[in-house]
């Protein structure tokens, strides 16, 4: 079996050293980030606080461990991933029913300036079509498509921050890739049947 | 079989602006972590030094700064460090639109309105019982591996998490941005006092002073009944009343407490204190 171990000293060698920010800096910079994929870990919208300050009290304890050996992103998501798998067992102790991460899209959040009516409609559109998309895909796959297509994050990044092999994620990567776009070739042919 | 296009990775990338948060979801995690931790990210030293000029600070002033500052606060985090003059920048941006009403009317509503969090509200995420979870294995992992959760150093804060957010109140609080100003409470910028309150009473507890504790809660809930921190004081009034010998009083307040915020991160202070059981 591999371990996280073996990969990690490569992937390290591969990411230049970066300076590690004040907290405050940090919080400035990497807030949005946390927020983001909090929210598309399936995080509900009541508890996205309580889940991004956790994330920075542990960044704010463990700073002065980080060397910089790895990406201040992919070590921030991992504390990140791991406080919400926390989060997410103690809802599932509560109440099993409220564990949905499909349902997490809330079209209530879509922002609505810079749009025309017809352009917000379509973008709306493309967005739920996405997450329905997403939400087809089992985590491991969703997480690793989501760091790189939208975070624009490196494999070895993603690798690192979620303690896997470089390959497993490069192959994560390429199977969520052809499902998403095997979901959306469906639902386009649907579409066109349903509105010839 | 389909093959990854441009026209999925379209659709992908339209989600990119769905999860932002707003300005307000900053300050309001920004505010909750300098209770916590007892530091200052800027915002409230700002709040402090620029609530005394903020009524001057015009709509369009104020529309314009919080304009740059925003622009300047959601720079791709790729793009190298913000750094404090960024973060700067975003707080005289939350100052700014506060004066206009923005932020004025989110934060009073927040307090206002607030539902009973108990119905629907999972809890802050960190836990005292739960053992550290090990989704990967991680014994060969680098220090710089994404450290694992430690239960017991998470539950320590001094000052813990505010209430709960419900759905509603959290969609309630976006809508509110694009809201027209309504009326400014004069205790908007009262957060940093709050703050003050709040933290001397955490440290008089500390030390075992729960009347002082009393005092500086008390003087909490006449200046803001309906502050930012008000769960905080409900809390901490609970294990203050404990702590001092007023135990009725104390255990129907931590009743109170608990039936509402049962999986609060101050509830195993409060049982403690007042001798509840789990």
């Amino acid at each position: 079996m591999v371990t996280p171990g073996d990969c990690l000293p490569s992937t390290a060698e591969l990411l230049p050293r970066e300076p590690v920010p004040e907290f405050a800096a940090l919080y400035a910079q990497y807030f949005p980030f946390v927020w983001r994929m909090a929210r598309r870990l399936g995080v509900q919208a009541n508890a996205l606080d309580d889940v991004c300050q956790e994330v920075f009290v542990v960044v704010h304890r463990r700073l002065d461990d980080f060397e910089g050996r790895s990406s201040l992103k992919s070590w921030i998501f991992g504390i990140l991933h791991n406080v919400v798998l926390v989060h997410r067992r103690k809802l599932r102790r509560k109440s099993p029913e409220t564990l949905d991460p499909e349902s997490s899209f809330e079209p209530d959040l879509l922002p609505d300036s810079g749009y025309d009516p017809h352009e917000r409609a379509s973008w709306a559109e493309e967005a739920r079509l996405a997450q329905s998309a997403l939400a087809e895909l089992d985590e491991d796959k969703r997480t690793v498509l989501v760091l790189v297509e939208l975070e624009g994050m490196t494999a070895p990044e993603v690798a690192e921050a979620l303690g896997v092999n470089v390959n497993t994620t490069s192959a994560r990567l390429r199977a969520a890739r052809k499902q998403f776009a095997a979901w959306v070739t469906r639902y386009r042919a649907r579409e066109r049947w349903r509105t010839p | 079989m389909s093959d990854w296009g441009a026209e999925d990775q379209r659709i992908l990338r339209s989600l990119r602006a769905v999860d932002e948060p707003t300005e307000q979801d900053r300050g309001r995690v920004a505010a909750r972590l300098e209770a916590e931790l007892s530091i200052s990210l800027g915002l409230g030293a700002t709040l402090v030094g620029l609530a005394t000029t903020s009524t001057s600070v015009a709509g369009a002033t104020a529309a314009n700064v919080a304009t740059t500052a925003a622009s300047v606060a959601s720079a791709p985090s790729t793009g190298g460090t913000l750094g404090l003059l960024g973060l700067a920048k975003w707080s005289v941006a939350v100052v700014a639109v506060g004066a206009a009403g923005w932020v004025a009317s989110t934060w009073s509503e927040r307090s206002v309105d607030t539902p009973d969090p108990s119905s629907v509200a999972p809890s802050a995420p960190r836990t005292t019982s739960a053992p550290p979870l090990r989704p990967t294995p991680r014994d060969a992992r680098t220090k710089d591996a994404p450290p694992e959760l430690e239960q017991p150093a998470l539950t320590p804060p001094t000052l813990t998490s505010p209430a709960p957010t419900p759905e509603s109140e959290t969609t309630a609080s976006r809508r509110t941005a694009t809201r027209a100003p309504t009326s400014a409470p004069s205790k908007t910028f009262g957060l940093e006092d709050e703050l003050a309150l709040i933290g001397d009473a955490q440290k008089a507890l500390a030390k075992n002073d729960a009347t002082r504790a009393l005092t500086l809660l008390e003087r909490h809930a006449h200046d803001y009944p309906r502050g930012t921190l008000q769960l905080e004081r409900s809390g901490l009034l609970a294990i203050a009343s404990c702590q001092s010998g007023r135990t009725t009083e104390g255990r129907a307040r931590a009743t109170r407490f608990l039936s509402a915020h049962a999986n609060s991160p101050l509830a195993a202070r409060i049982r403690k204190s007042c001798g509840l059981a789990e």
